[in-house]
């Protein structure tokens, strides 16, 4: 019996072992995990709120109103002064919800001491007033991007991050919609497959990068070997590999270019010959190091910047991805990240659109954390790629990016796609010595252009001058 | 001031199961050294919590009318409670208040569940809770006619393989005459035989018998050849159940028989052997069934298929996580959102409105419940009654563990009820029956000098 004693002993702590994994699993998803799964579309507990609790605000920075509850006949509605200008980010909220009304949901319906808020509702009929979010945007900076893209009826996305912390300064897309009137406008929102309203170019466009993916490849050939800055190729306007030609923009003739000078004006035949030298993997390794073919983590709903090209691709598919065609696709989400990294020395930071949490008195009850998403160049790589992208704005195809006063950098790009008709590119930041806006433009079917590096110049000159 | 009131109540449960585990823990600690304890108070936190969970329930929004309806239910309830803890004292030599505390304050959290979620499924629920403890009452008696019950061995295996196989029968009948005889669960297992409108649940019976056939095998120390051909019946009893793709069951009936043969051999090579042949099973199951591949995805990674294979265990996620550790509070969640929330997944909509440290405690329950079933196993006078206490309590714990686990995706779902709380009346009728057996075994090897459990009202 006393053998059995021993055994029996043995027995509970197998099942003491496996209650204490099974509670502190339970702790795990619930109080950890489940901030990352419940502002799910297919919880329908989104969709029940608190009618007598007056949901949280959405402010800018800088305190402007984004999101508002106003009390309309004793019911709270849900305001947008601003209309259009934030649909895509900072949501709507009403037979459905999106963006940060979605994903901050809980957060806009919780009220901070519930227990003493609830009783001074019933005995005094105080107000209950759930937290509210304090966001990263510059409500002034997203309404002139906005007005810029919508003022000239354009589609396009724009995205603006502060390259020391991830922080989204503005993101726009166009064309947008009123939430306030999604439920009415709903139909047809839906059915505009072409201009498709709904979706969030900024992170959810895939679009073909164009030259400015030019920087991939040239860091691709920096990482294989620094000496290549020095390489040199004479540029006549054209470049074969065997039965494959490359043009330059216009058949223009670049005469001698190191790569720096090539970066700058955007000389195909330099970059086709690069990857004809280095070969596929470096290319792959490299646009796979800035996140292509891998997720961002983000607040919103974003696709995967998509790199096909295989290890042994045909040579036509190799050049052609050198310079931003093929089958590549990226956001401007990506892009902008990837500026914000050269500008930061080589570490890209994780973007991030909410900057605090505060209850109805304005105390924060949480702030964000810059966090890392990685170091993707040393840092001498990335001072080489702030000389090139200096020269491309100062003298080169960016220079209606230019600021007086100010130094620029940033890469143009033409991206040809199916419709036929260019999109224009402008990945970039500003100023090149103390960077603290990097960003990614594309404005659809312009026909290429510098209407993408004319905006940028404008933001530039917003967030620099204007303030 | 409903919503005031609503708001205090989630601290208010909290605070009642919280108070429930300690003395739970405090009993068990001074049981052992001294003996003269008594679980002060855990009869009036069940009675308590039924006094406030009902109104609650019963209260329109605008707290301007009061469902009577429900009130006499709640009433009900609370009847069946004391009237039930009376009438278990007084038929009992001794019982372990602890166990019995435990058991009828699980039933009663398991009405105000059901209540919640389906008024009409809670009612049957009472009915069977009420029969299964009208039969407990006859326990002592039955051994009392059955003096040498460890003898009928073969008879309970007997018993426990056609209670297992009838259904594999009537299955096979069923689709020959195509005639609905068994009925078919969300996982496509095959559980309940339906006769003239009444429903039930064979293998639910066969589970006290299993321990029991296990315990009589080795309340001697087997030699060889016994231990083959109490292995080999058992991994058939198993094996019919995988048949039936009822794999949380055979799960159970394996982890019952390991902790039972390790009880009694204490052999190594015995549990190596053990582990390493189901490991091999699992591997050849996982190959053969693709509704296990289905199934192991679906845990694995939920979200993937979130409208298809994902959606319960989603949704009992969602259940879980959106409110916070005091929860949404009473009758103001969507825990009916889950599908088969009653049966299954009970441990979710729990935790929804009662919150997820109230699950937290509920697991505490469990684990105590366990504690007390092995430290009464300990004080066994007999092997044979040793290793049955220790089969029905960690039958029923590790049952709890298998549905808890299922729910908060720590182990993959297997539709498997929460002993006491999930709806199923052959699942609350048999597990009260074992408490009932845990008891008579209890009054067997209590102390001499035990006070016959005067406990508070």
């Amino acid at each position: 019996m006393k053998e059995l004693h021993k055994r029996i002993g043995h027995i509970l702590w197998v099942f003491a072992v496996l209650f204490a994994i099974m509670g502190g699993y339970l702790v795990y998803v619930a109080a950890f995990e489940a901030d990352d799964f419940i502002a799910n579309p297919f919880n329908a507990r989104v969709n029940i709120g608190d009618e007598g609790v007056k949901r949280g605000s959405i402010y800018d920075a800088n305190g402007v109103i984004i999101v508002e509850s106003v009390a309309v006949d004793g019911a709270y509605v849900r305001r947008y002064p601003l209309g259009p200008v934030f649909a895509h980010t900072a949501g709507h909220s009403g037979m459905s919800k999106a963006g940060l009304e979605l994903t901050r949901n809980f957060t806009m319906y919780q009220l901070r001491w519930e227990l003493v808020q609830r009783a001074r509702h019933a005995i005094f009929g105080d107000e209950l007033v759930a937290n509210s979010i304090v966001t990263t945007f510059d409500a002034s900076l997203q309404q002139m991007i906005f007005d810029y893209l919508d003022g000239t009826n354009s589609r396009g996305a724009v995205a603006v991050i502060n390259p020391s912390t991830g922080a989204v300064l503005a993101m726009v897309s166009t064309p947008s919609f009123h939430p306030e009137y999604i439920g009415e406008n709903w139909g047809e929102l839906v059915a505009d497959r072409a201009a498709s309203p709904l979706i969030n170019r900024a992170t959810q466009g895939l679009y073909p990068p164009g030259s400015t993916f030019k920087i991939i490849t040239a860091m691709a050939a920096l990482e294989q070997d620094p000496a290549l800055l020095d390489f040199v190729f004479e540029c006549t306007g054209h470049a074969t590999f065997g039965a494959n030609t490359i043009q330059c923009w216009g058949g223009t003739a670049h005469g001698r270019v190191n790569m720096t000078r090539a970066m700058a004006v955007s000389c195909n035949g330099y970059f086709a010959v690069l990857a004809e030298k280095i070969g596929a993997q470096p290319i792959i390794d490299a646009a796979e190091g800035v996140f292509f073919n891998s997720t961002i983590p983000f607040e919103l709903a974003n696709n995967d910047s998509q790199f096909p090209m295989s290890v042994e691709p045909t040579m036509s598919e190799l050049i052609e991805t050198a310079i931003g065609q093929g089958r590549t696709t990226t956001t401007p989400l990506n892009m902008a990240v990837l500026a914000g990294a050269i500008a930061n020395g080589g570490v890209a930071m994780e973007p991030y659109m909410v900057d605090r949490v505060i209850n109805a008195a304005g105390n924060t009850i949480n702030a964000t954390s810059p966090r890392m998403l990685g170091r993707v160049m040393p840092p001498e790589m990335s001072v080489v790629l702030d000389q090139m992208l200096i020269e491309a704005v100062a003298d080169g195809t960016g220079t209606p990016a230019a600021v007086a006063g100010l130094q620029t950098a940033g890469k143009t790009g033409t991206a040809q796609n199916e419709t036929g008709v260019d999109h224009s590119w402008f990945v970039g930041y500003a100023t090149a010595d103390s960077p603290t806006v990097a960003l990614a433009i594309i404005i659809e079917n312009t026909g290429g252009g510098t209407r993408a590096s004319r905006l940028a110049g404008r933001i530039f000159e917003h967030m620099m001058i204007d303030q | 001031m409903l919503d005031f009131m609503s708001v205090l109540s989630r601290y208010y449960f909290v605070f009642l199961i919280l108070y429930f585990v300690v003395v739970a823990a405090r009993y068990i600690v001074k049981e052992k050294g001294d003996g003269a304890a008594v679980p002060l108070g855990q009869r009036a936190v069940t009675i308590l919590f039924v006094m406030f969970a009902f109104p609650i329930l019963a209260l329109s929004d605008d707290m301007l009318s009061v469902n009577l309806e429900t009130l006499i239910f709640g009433g009900l309830v609370l009847v069946f409670v004391v009237l039930g803890s009376v009438l278990k004292r007084k038929i009992y030599k001794n019982i372990c208040p602890l166990i019995t505390n435990t058991m009828f304050f699980l039933l009663a959290l398991g009405f105000v569940a059901l209540y919640r979620l389906a008024p009409d499924l809670a009612a049957r629920q009472l009915l069977f809770a009420a029969m299964g403890v009208g039969a407990s009452l006859l326990i002592p008696l039955i051994f009392r006619i059955f003096r040498q019950f460890e003898r009928l061995e073969k008879l309970y295996l007997t018993l426990c393989v056609a209670l297992v196989g009838v259904i594999v029968i009537a299955d096979g009948i069923g689709r020959l005459f195509n005639i609905p005889i068994v009925s078919v669960d969300a996982f496509g297992a095959v559980r309940w035989i339906s006769i003239a409108g009444m429903s039930f649940q064979p293998s639910a019976f066969a589970k006290p018998l299993f321990v029991i056939y296990l315990a009589c095998a080795f309340r001697t120390k087997p030699g060889a050849g016994k231990l083959v051909f109490v292995g080999t019946t058992s991994a058939a009893i198993i094996g019919l159940l995988v048949l039936q793709r009822d794999l949380g069951s055979a799960l159970m009936y394996f982890a019952v028989f390991m902790v039972i043969l390790y009880a009694a051999t204490g052999s190594k090579i015995l549990l190596a052997t053990g582990l390493g042949a189901v490991s091999v099973a699992s591997v050849a199951a996982y190959q053969i069934f693709p509704h296990l591949r289905i199934r192991v995805a679906a845990w694995h990674n939920p979200w993937a298929d979130i409208s298809g294979q994902g959606f319960q265990i989603a949704q009992s996620l969602f259940a879980i996580g959106t409110w916070g550790p005091f929860g949404i509070g009473l009758g103001r969640g969507l825990p009916g959102r889950i599908p088969v929330v009653e049966r299954d997944v009970i441990f979710s909509a729990i935790s929804e409105e009662f919150g997820w440290l109230f699950g937290l405690l509920l697991i505490a329950v469990y684990a105590m419940f366990f504690l007390r079933g092995a430290l009464m196993a300990n004080r066994a006078k007999r092997p044979l009654h040793a290793l049955m206490t220790l089969g029905f309590a960690a039958l029923l714990a590790f049952q709890a563990f298998v549905s808890i686990g299922g729910n908060i995706k720590l182990i993959p779902m297997t539709g498997i009820t929460l002993p006491f709380v999930s709806y199923g009346g052959s699942s609350v009728f048999v597990s009260i029956l074992m408490v009932g057996v845990l008891n008579w075994l209890y009054g067997q090897n209590g102390r001499q000098d035990a006070v016959p459990t005067k406990e508070e009202a």
